[in-house]
């Protein structure tokens, strides 16, 4: 089974994005604070790409679907590639003396909660289109 | 996102009701820095309704936390569950920050 949807893409998306999460967390059986991290993750991967893609994306995709046996949440989209994994921001939050540092904070959030996350460019995408996944590693 | 204020036992208290995503913060970011900029005693955001907090939304309280900082003030948080407390402890802003259960116990140790 497959859940599919297409989000707008003005900065409101991500109120779209973490409906949809809601919605399917009991279908997932995600624990709270996984549930939590899965929606941290997606607005912050979201908001990078409605306020920050150049050139813009006209559309953007939320797929969840079992891939090897457990869920992955896939989005998609057709704005400019900004591969968050590749960024030099990348890494866990680590220590208290960085809690205050407020540039870089949603790629950290990104890291600190799914470090196994991945990212396709469109570039190298059979679909043309940007993918950003989060393997889930919960049985489908 | 909605946004109210009152004093109480010469704090500032601030409540915030729903999701203080991106979008919320750009609809109070500049009555929130105002009254940040213009408090002049301590300052209790009241988080107990909001539901969702994104990094926007944390940019704005640590913003308040430092304007504060500067001015002499102490800065707290209460009523923080859910996702928003989950984000303080991910951030380590909970190692930073004084978080309190509710604004009662906020303001009283002001």
């Amino acid at each position: 089974m497959k859940l599919t949807i297409e989000v707008s893409t003005e900065v409101t998306a991500t109120r779209e994005l973490r409906k949809f999460v809601r919605n399917t967390a009991g279908m997932l059986a995600l624990d709270e604070t996984k549930q939590y991290h899965l929606l941290t993750a997606l607005t912050e991967f979201c908001n990078n790409v409605v306020r920050h893609a150049k050139p813009a994306a006209t559309a953007i995709t939320v797929q969840l679907a079992p891939k090897s046996g457990e869920w992955v949440v896939d989005i998609a989209d057709d704005g400019g590639e900004f591969d968050p994994v590749r960024s030099d921001k990348f890494e866990p939050m680590q220590t208290a003396s960085s809690a205050l540092r407020t540039s870089g904070m949603g790629i950290s959030l990104i890291a600190t909660c799914f470090p196994d996350c991945g990212y396709v460019g469109k570039s190298r995408a059979p679909d043309r289109l940007n993918h950003f996944r989060i393997p889930l590693h919960v049985p489908a | 996102m909605s946004l109210e204020h009152e004093t109480i036992n010469e704090s500032i208290v601030v409540r915030l009701h729903g999701e203080f995503d991106a979008a919320a913060s750009d609809a109070v970011r500049s009555e929130l820095e105002s009254l940040v900029n213009t408090a002049s005693s301590n300052i209790v955001f009241d988080l107990s309704d909001v539901t969702f907090i994104d990094s926007t939304g944390m940019g704005l309280i640590i913003y308040a936390f430092k304007r504060s900082q500067s001015s002499g003030g102490e800065f707290r948080v209460s009523g923080l569950r859910g996702q928003p407390l989950e984000l303080f402890k991910l951030l380590r802003v909970d190692r930073v920050i004084k978080l309190f259960p509710n604004t009662a116990e906020a303001v009283s140790l002001a």
